[in-house]
């Protein structure tokens, strides 16, 4: 296939990514990542044309994006793996990505959302100057050092209210953060509280229907009497018990086997 | 900033090597004497490559490398090319040319033996490279250096003797050096990782300990950490490397445990590192940027570092920020913490610790409520809320909640009336705390004693001889006994008269 009819369809998916079409542009880039590959440029080499990498970028990047609206968590993923060579080569590649930014702070959300810390830290660590200047990145960075110290009400503001949100596809997270930060509340209330007036439970717990409350009340297995809700108190006394005895067992076994080496 | 001085008096750029150099007093001496002494030290150094090649013995190889620090600092060329003529027959073998065209000077001599033979001990051949790389880099021209050891690599990948091992290590390292001073760091990433598999394959420890330590720099300082994370899982690390080498990968590792939130992985490992580099003032740099991560990491973990170690004259200074940073946390003061971070953050940033120290945010405000919780029955949520300089009453209600379920206090809230109420102190000894703390200890002394099992060493073969001399002793013994019984003493007196 000729490279005119590539550029042709780049800008056909171009046009369709912002007339908002996303359906469109999934079928679109099916084709487009096999050209891609023909071209030998979904992988830039040292002997890549500059302008073909760019384009090439431009289009992976749209497909991240996409892969952001329709919530394919996987295959965002996957995009980002395919575009961090090119991001290794920014010097080179003009003009330079006007969303490389974005979709690292993308990146760095989706994480959050999972829960999975060690990997946010890691990807951050990459981008120590950016973490306080650049307005995507500060996103998900201020949101993660609010999940870890407690202030789970900033993130409940900076997740719902669009003023805080720095652009669209972030509040896409939205419900998964509130969830994560739901059931974080709800486990830290368990220990913290002896018991809670149902109505201070749902403003804790950003509930804004009763009905809503309820459902998450059963889910959690917690009871209602009168008007209060009171939470299962856990007896660890005699279960820890028996654990310390194996333990303390095992340890001194384990003693009594390294002298024996010794002498 | 005495840090700095501390930091200068090192060889410059030389930050990463551990070594120490064996210390020689010296004396005032004419340069004629010291150039014969530096080159009679080199002649012995010969002599002990070629015992270690022959009897097989890596201590010999090793000794040499130790005394390369002392005696790198008086090298000239002059040196170098006397040298040469120690080791190569001739002038026309291919690393002495490739020397001297390096060094830029042209001498040709002449040997007495009739046909030159052109083949070196290649242990003698890497040592003497290996002697004109140091010397290179003390010179400061990066390009030059660069260039040659491209060269000197391809000399020393066509030898493949294990008794080379340890040699062949130090000269990878100045290879990657002089790669890091050039800003080549991604280049030569393929060219590593495929002398690592040769080094695995032909079980080349020295160099695979070597390697792995350089890949695992090389990735962290392009801040590509989940492949050095990746290398740490797959590779596999060989105990037996030398001490030092051992310290550095122990060092990387502490830092990409701590990058992926592992505190106790990564206390661990920099109690290692820092236990088996060498305390001397060579290593300074090492142990004070290990010493740095650990304060932090012991921080993060919710312990506060030793008071001592920062009276230390070797971390005084350099640690100053640092104690800074343990103090705030110790208080639970907020303002003080963001206010130390802000004074510090350019050299915060310099030591790679910046990011590491914004997560600690959240353990001063652990520790703070922690105070409260331990001088005060009941406090309301507003008092803390204004002690912590927390934004809103709301946002102390959580954490408090939070620092409750991660079992940093013991208390109750009670949000109708809005106080969090301090339970009984508990009685340490009726938990499990002590039994656990002394387990730790044990292990800690158990494994220290397997550990200095296995370090013990061994000279090869070496119980044979002694069973011979041990034979031949009893053989002289039963002459002896006999000649007794059969009284041929008196013989003696005539061998006398032979002398």
């Amino acid at each position: 296939m000729s490279s005119k009819s590539f550029e042709a369809r780049a800008h056909e998916l171009a046009a369709a990514f912002s007339a908002k079409n996303y359906e469109k542009c999934a079928t679109l880039l099916t084709p487009l990542k096999l050209l891609l590959a023909q071209l030998n440029i979904l992988v830039p080499l040292p002997s890549s044309d500059v302008n073909l990498l760019v384009l090439a970028r431009d289009i992976l990047e749209i497909g991240a994006l996409t892969s952001i609206f329709l919530q394919d968590d996987a295959l965002f993923s996957r995009y980002l793996a395919q575009l961090s060579p090119f991001y290794a080569l920014k010097d080179q590649l003009s003009p330079p990505s006007a969303n490389e930014r974005k979709l690292i702070a993308l990146r760095l959300l989706l994480l959050l959302s999972k829960n999975d810390i060690a990997e946010f830290h890691t990807e951050l660590e990459t981008l120590e100057d950016e973490a306080d200047t650049d307005p995507y990145i500060r996103y998900p960075v201020v949101l993660e050092r609010w999940l870890m110290e407690g202030s789970y009400d900033k993130v409940w503001k900076a997740t719902t209210q669009r003023s805080e949100v720095p652009a669209e596809e972030f509040a896409l997270f939205a419900d998964t953060l509130v969830d994560t930060i739901r059931s974080e509340i709800a486990t830290c209330s368990e220990k913290a509280y002896p018991s809670l007036p149902l109505a201070n439970a749902k403003h804790l717990l950003f509930f804004t229907e009763d009905s809503e409350l309820k459902e998450f009340i059963e889910q959690r297995g917690w009871t209602i009497q009168n008007g209060r809700i009171y939470f299962p108190q856990d007896e660890p006394d005699t279960i820890e018990n028996g654990v310390a005895m194996e333990s303390i067992i095992e340890n001194t076994l384990g003693y009594a086997r390294e002298l024996e080496t010794i002498v | 900033m005495a840090a700095e001085d501390l930091k200068e008096k090192e060889p410059k750029g030389e930050k990463m090597d551990v070594d120490t150099p064996e210390k020689i007093p010296e004396k005032e001496k004419s340069p004629e004497e010291i150039a014969a002494l530096v080159l009679s030290d080199i002649k012995q150094n010969f002599g002990f490559l070629e015992k270690a090649a022959i009897n097989f013995e890596p201590r010999f190889s090793m000794r040499v490398l130790r005394g390369l620090g002392a005696l790198r600092r008086r090298l000239t060329s002059d040196i170098i090319v006397r040298a040469l003529e120690a080791a190569y027959t001739s002038m026309e073998h291919e690393s002495a040319k490739l020397i001297l065209k390096y060094l830029g000077k042209d001498v040709s001599f002449s040997t007495e033996a009739d046909s030159p033979s052109l083949t070196v001990l290649p242990e003698i051949d890497i040592y003497v490279l290996l002697l004109v790389q140091v010397y290179l880099l003390d010179q400061g021209d990066a390009a030059k250096l660069d260039a040659f050891n491209d060269e000197v690599i391809n000399v020393l990948r066509t030898y493949n003797r294990r008794t080379l091992d340890a040699l062949a290590a130090k000269m990878w390292f100045y290879y990657a050096h002089s790669k890091e001073l050039n800003h080549k760091l991604i280049e030569i990433r393929p060219l590593l990782l495929g002398v690592l598999r040769t080094a695995t394959l032909r079980h080349d420890t020295e160099t695979r300990a070597m390697i792995m330590t350089l890949l695992l720099r090389n990735y962290l300082n392009t801040q590509a950490i989940s492949q050095a994370h990746q290398l740490v899982l797959k590779g596999d690390f060989p105990d037996t490397a030398a001490t030092s080498v051992v310290a550095r990968y122990l060092y990387y590792v502490g830092r990409i445990n701590a990058i992926q939130l592992d505190y106790t992985a990564a206390n661990e490992s920099l109690i290692g590192a820092i236990r088996k580099a060498p305390q001397t003032t060579h290593a300074a740099g090492f142990l004070q940027s290990a010493q740095k991560l650990k304060v932090i990491i012991e921080l993060l973990m919710g312990d506060i570092p030793e008071r001592s170690l920062f009276r230390e004259p070797m971390y005084k200074n350099a640690l100053r920020p640092y104690m800074d940073l343990v103090q705030a946390v110790r208080i639970g003061d907020v303002p003080q913490f963001s206010e130390t971070i802000a004074k510090y953050r350019d050299t915060f940033k310099k030591d790679g610790t910046y990011m590491l120290i914004l997560r600690l945010r959240q353990n001063v405000i652990k520790t703070g409520i922690r105070m409260m919780s331990l001088s005060y029955a009941k406090i309301s949520l507003r008092d803390i809320c204004i002690r912590l300089h927390l934004d809103s009453e709301e946002s102390a209600e959580y954490i408090v909640a939070k620092a409750i379920r991660d079992g940093v206090i013991e208390a109750t809230i009670d949000h109708e009336k809005g106080f969090m109420q301090s339970k009984e102190i508990l009685d340490i000894y009726s938990t499990q705390e002590p039994n656990v703390a002394f387990h730790e200890r044990i292990k800690f002394c158990i494994s220290l004693h397997n550990e200095s099992v296995k370090a013990m060493r061994y000279p090869m073969n070496q119980h044979r001889v002694e069973l011979k001399n041990v034979e031949e002793a009893r053989e002289r013994e039963k002459e002896l006994a006999t000649e007794i019984q059969e009284g041929d003493i008196e013989d003696d007196d005539g061998d006398f008269d032979g002398l």
